[in-house]
């Protein structure tokens, strides 16, 4: 049995507790500010979105097409190729130069990039400002004692700064409640009811890339010609063909 | 209701057992003593604080029962979780007579207004006849 | 029709079953490791009271809530319930276990 090291109560009342309660209300406080700067529904002109709504409802139609009996599909596949054929839906004249845009110009790249630097910006100032006040304040402390024994491996990111190398490493610093507290806080903050201030913590790393309007973007033109193929090979089967006995049989 | 009840108990005897397990260390580092187990009414008294706390958590997710439009207390169809089979799913949603997306499909512009008039106006002329 | 039917999911149920399953892992987790904290436990003995007390709210949530017939109300039900969580919930466990064995000594 090794010597225990006596730690002054006080550590556990004036450390451990505020790092925790001032890691829980940062958390809070970040998914409110992210709710309160995440701009509104961005004004797009209509017949943007008319494009886009129109392709998807030609996608709903090819998935779901097994909700019509025979007659309805061929009418809506006949209007549905008729019209992805067409321009009627195209939000902008199709040009016919091929030189790349600058993605730079385009203010809907722009917006874009700004509200994933905000976002990134909220994720990563709040930890860091944390992790600065532990390292400031509680610099070089033992706060606590580890329930469970750690092999040596730890001993520089968990005692770092403490100058005294034979020490245990279930004796850790200041710092090391800090990121225990960052893995463990999940079940609070579901309990709390706040489930955004958690998840996007630790989801930096899978940020989504903005989509940019670049020059590898596919032209409308063949993205509804595509779609009309695919809706000419769709190969019908309707639910409603013996339905009856597939009634009877669920219910007999 | 119970179930905060059954969280209050379960709360004042972890809290309680977590004070005596405090105290006893304080008095073992105060005279040298070392501890080789914590004594059994420590441990019981926790062990029941857990067990009362998991309780009053699994109890507490019951569904409540919901009025239907007709006036009628419809009883969930499973006390504690909902059917995911979406036939049983929209079941209650037609015993209730109204389902989770009423909110939208209620919306104005879904309504027709056209139908409820014509409606409105045949009561009307009916009721002007009697 | 000698063709297996085809199960559709309501997926708004779905999630109000996983949101409670998870609220009771939460909970569990939490409860866990204050308890395991207040018995001083060490080491593999913290751990052995996480996963057989997990174990056991699992159980009690499977005969209890799930009424022996989880498959109506989960799509694996065994995985979801049992084995799903049991890592990802662990840290939670072991902060709760830190501070209370921290606070407590």
């Amino acid at each position: 049995m090794e010597e225990e090291l006596v730690l002054d109560p006080q550590l556990k009342y004036w450390v451990l507790i505020p790092i925790s309660v001032v890691m829980v209300l940062v958390g809070l406080l970040r998914s409110s500010f992210t709710a309160l700067l995440s701009p509104g529904p961005k004004k797009t002109p209509y017949k943007k979105i008319r494009e886009t709504q129109f392709l998807r409802r030609a996608e709903c139609f090819r998935a779901s097409n097994n909700v019509l009996d025979v007659n309805q599909m061929e009418s809506r596949r006949n209007y549905f190729i008729e019209k992805l054929n067409s321009s009627e839906y195209y939000s902008e004249k199709i040009s016919t130069d091929d030189t790349p845009k600058n993605p730079f110009t385009d203010s809907s790249t722009n917006d874009a990039l700004m509200s994933m630097m905000k976002g990134n910006l909220l994720n990563y100032i709040p930890q860091s400002l944390i992790m600065a006040w532990v390292n400031f304040f509680f610099a070089d402390f033992i706060v606590m004692k580890l329930p469970f024994p750690l092999t040596d491996g730890f001993k520089s990111m968990l005692q770092s700064g403490v100058a005294t190398p034979d020490l245990n490493v279930r004796y850790v610093s200041a710092i090391s409640w800090y990121f225990v507290n960052l893995l463990g806080l999940k079940p609070i903050y579901n309990l709390l009811g706040d489930n955004e201030a958690m998840s996007t913590i630790l989801a930096q790393s899978q940020q989504t890339m903005p989509n940019i309007g670049g020059p590898g973007a596919p032209k409308v033109d063949k993205i509804f010609q595509g779609c009309a193929e695919n809706i000419k090979l769709i190969k019908h089967e309707s639910i409603f063909d013996g339905i009856a006995s597939r009634v009877i049989d669920v219910y007999s | 209701m119970s179930s905060f009840a059954f969280f209050l108990i379960g709360g004042l005897l972890l809290a309680h057992s977590g004070y005596s397990s405090y105290e006893l260390h304080q008095f073992a580092k105060e005279f040298g003593t070392e501890l080789k187990s914590i004594p059994s009414d420590i441990t019981l008294e926790t062990i029941a604080g857990i067990m009362i706390v998991v309780i009053a958590a699994v109890g507490s997710i019951n569904k409540a029962s919901k009025l239907s439009i007709n006036n009628e207390i419809v009883p969930p169809q499973n006390r504690y979780l909902k059917e995911i089979e979406m036939k049983k799913a929209t079941k209650e949603h037609e015993t209730i007579g109204i389902n989770d997306y009423q909110g939208f499909e209620s919306r104005i512009s879904f309504i027709d207004i056209q139908k409820k008039r014509n409606e409105f106006s045949d009561w009307i002329k009916k009721e002007k006849h009697d | 029709m000698s063709k297996k039917r085809e199960l559709i999911y309501y997926i708004p149920n779905i999630e109000s079953n996983k949101k409670d399953l998870q609220y009771v892992h939460d909970v569990t987790s939490l409860t866990l490791g204050i308890g395991s904290g207040i018995l001083t436990l060490e080491s593999y003995k913290g751990f052995l009271l996480y996963i057989f007390g997990y174990t056991a709210v699992n159980l009690l949530f499977y005969f209890v809530c799930c009424n022996k017939k989880a498959a109506s109300f989960f799509r694996k039900p065994f995985h979801e319930i049992f084995l799903e969580d049991i890592l990802s919930d662990m840290p939670g466990f072991v902060m709760m276990w830190c501070l209370t064995y921290a606070l407590v000594r």
